[in-house]
């Protein structure tokens, strides 16, 4: 059985599949600056034993998103009309990451999320700030699953859009035959 | 719009943090700007220059405490919890606690206690604790954070001559005091519950640091309860689990470590190193003392009185407080002589110490 794939679809997969890496790549640079004590292999092994599921969660996450967002473009739907979806997906993904930075602190003591993390009481406030760090871990997980929860909104999304375009492609094409029909009908008695 | 946000912050983070930095070595081929102190390999060394990395902030980017301002007990119980760590010092009767809490943030206090300039030293990395002299060859010194680590532990620079110092040696590692070794003094690692016992009037070090910190965040998280290490060792050794806590003393270049959940079931460990007799006491959870058992040219050994929670000796009988005075007996009155020691995960000392000894009965 040979299965073929659409230009549309090809497309949106390889944008998805380009988005999802570079976002992986991007998240191990970030960690790689920050941790000059270790090698650029030692802080990437770290980062990825800690915060794996965050990672490649963040890549799928952020892959789907483009990779609907692109298809469903291709396809004429809109399926982020007011952009909220979006915007909600890429402030989770910022935060999310940014949260689980907070884990490579003991990756090197007097370290740079060390200084980053002194400097968020000046910013968000003492108590705010000592929530955050706290509660860091679940919070970024919470991020994970909120970026998540807008690629599972945006693809029921897309297939109830798709579902509708049937409908009215079905419809549509019933209505035509009709009038064929009553357009030869008319011919055959003229 | 998701790789914008990314790609911002890291470069909001990138700016905020390195603006101010200058150039030094650097082990880091990604970022060539990630460097803080300058040290050229002319300059008098005793550790590999290349094994002195970058952990990335500037010198002071994390910020010693120069002036520190302490609170009583009952102003410290609205910010400790019974269960916190605070490093102790008893200088000259002039007591103070150090909650590491608020050291987690700063790493070095440069304090006058009991007349003695001291600096308050901690690596939370290597949960290593350590209590120097800031007096060096009759110069008071101060001590600051040089954003480097050696062997993973925490490397301090000096103000006076920017010499830097491996806390985990206590001795000026590059420049003008390399090979110099600081006075140590004796502190006790402490559950705050234990201390404020001990010493109801002890003074407290005040949250007012100067700096704004999330003070009681504990950045490390579960770190010193997971039994891993995320960063290269230099030297693993399996004879005890890498986070295990271990009281590390030296003799004559003769290195020995205790384990300090040994200390603290036997209560009282009576060793020799290399032909200095010492007794290990261990009064309270996480606190030990250790002391020269000679008094008047004996070598006292020591046993735990269960009943009357003190120490006795077996030469003579007299009785002896976990200050190291005998309140009873024949010695009564004398005290014996605390020694410092090092504290500190069991990783950390063996990184530093790869010849050492581990004390088994």
């Amino acid at each position: 059985m040979i299965f073929t794939i659409s230009y549309n679809l090809r497309n949106a997969i390889a944008k998805g599949l380009i988005v999802g890496i570079i976002t992986t790549i991007i998240y191990l640079l970030v960690v790689v600056f920050t941790t000059p004590n270790l090698s650029p292999i030692a802080a990437i092994n770290a980062a990825l034993k800690m915060n794996s599921m965050i990672i490649f969660g963040l890549a799928v996450g952020v892959g789907m998103q483009i990779f609907l967002s692109s298809y469903s473009k291709n396809l004429g739907c809109r399926i982020n009309k007011k952009r909220n979806g979006i915007l909600g997906s890429s402030g989770s993904t910022a935060v999310s990451s940014f949260l689980s930075f907070f884990s490579l602190v003991p990756l090197g003591c007097c370290g740079s999320w060390l200084l980053l993390l002194s400097l968020l009481p000046s910013v968000f406030g003492s108590t705010f700030a000592v929530v955050l760090i706290q509660y860091s871990k679940p919070l970024s997980y919470l991020g994970l699953s909120i970026v998540l929860g807008f690629t599972v909104v945006s693809a029921l999304r897309l297939r109830k859009e798709l579902k509708e375009r049937k409908e009215v492609a079905t419809k549509n094409k019933g209505l035509n035959n009709r009038s064929e029909f009553e357009n030869s009908y008319r011919v055959d008695q003229i | 719009m998701i790789l914008g946000i990314l790609s911002i912050s890291a470069v909001s983070f990138v700016i905020l943090t390195y603006g101010s930095s200058t150039t030094s070595i650097n082990n880091n081929i990604f970022f060539p700007f990630f460097v803080t102190m300058s040290v050229s390999g002319e300059e008098k060394h005793t550790v590999p220059l290349d094994q002195i990395v970058s952990g990335g902030p500037p010198p002071d980017g994390i910020p010693s405490i120069d002036s520190p301002k302490f609170v009583s007990v009952a102003d410290a119980e609205k910010f400790l919890h019974d269960f916190d760590f605070v490093a102790g010092l008893n200088i000259n009767g002039d007591i103070r606690a150090y909650p590491l809490q608020i050291l987690v943030w700063h790493e070095i206090v440069n304090d006058n206690v009991g007349g003695i300039p001291v600096a308050v030293t901690y690596c939370p990395l290597c949960f290593t604790n350590q209590v120097f002299s800031r007096n060096i060859n009759g110069s008071v010194v101060e001590f600051g954070t040089s954003g480097k680590l050696y062997n993973s532990n925490l490397v301090m620079y000096d103000r006076l001559s920017k010499s830097l110092w491996s806390q985990a040696l206590g001795e000026g590692i590059v420049g003008k005091y390399a090979g110099i070794k600081l006075e140590r003094i004796p502190f006790d690692v402490a559950y705050w519950k234990e201390w404020k016992q001990l010493y109801p009037n002890t003074k407290v070090l005040s949250r007012e640091t100067g700096s704004t910190r999330p003070y009681g965040a504990d950045p490390y998280g579960d770190y010193y309860t997971s039994p891993e290490v995320l960063f290269p060792i230099s030297n693993h050794d399996n004879r005890l689990g890498l986070k295990e806590i271990v009281i590390g003393l030296e003799n004559d270049r003769i290195y020995r470590a205790y384990n300090i959940q040994d200390i603290e079931e036997k209560k009282v460990i009576n060793d020799e190193i290399n032909n200095k007799f010492i007794a290990l006491f261990s009064w309270h959870p996480s606190m030990v003392r250790v002391f020269d058992s000679a008094v008047n040219g004996t070598n006292l050994t020591f046993a735990f009185d269960v009943k009357n929670n003190l120490f006795v000796d077996k030469q003579t009988g007299s009785r002896w407080n976990f200050e190291g005075v005998s309140i009873d007996g024949p010695y009564k009155g004398r005290q014996l002589t605390r020694l410092p020691f090092d504290e500190g995960f069991w990783f950390e000392w063996v990184a530093f110490h790869p010849q050492t000894e581990l004390y088994s009965q």
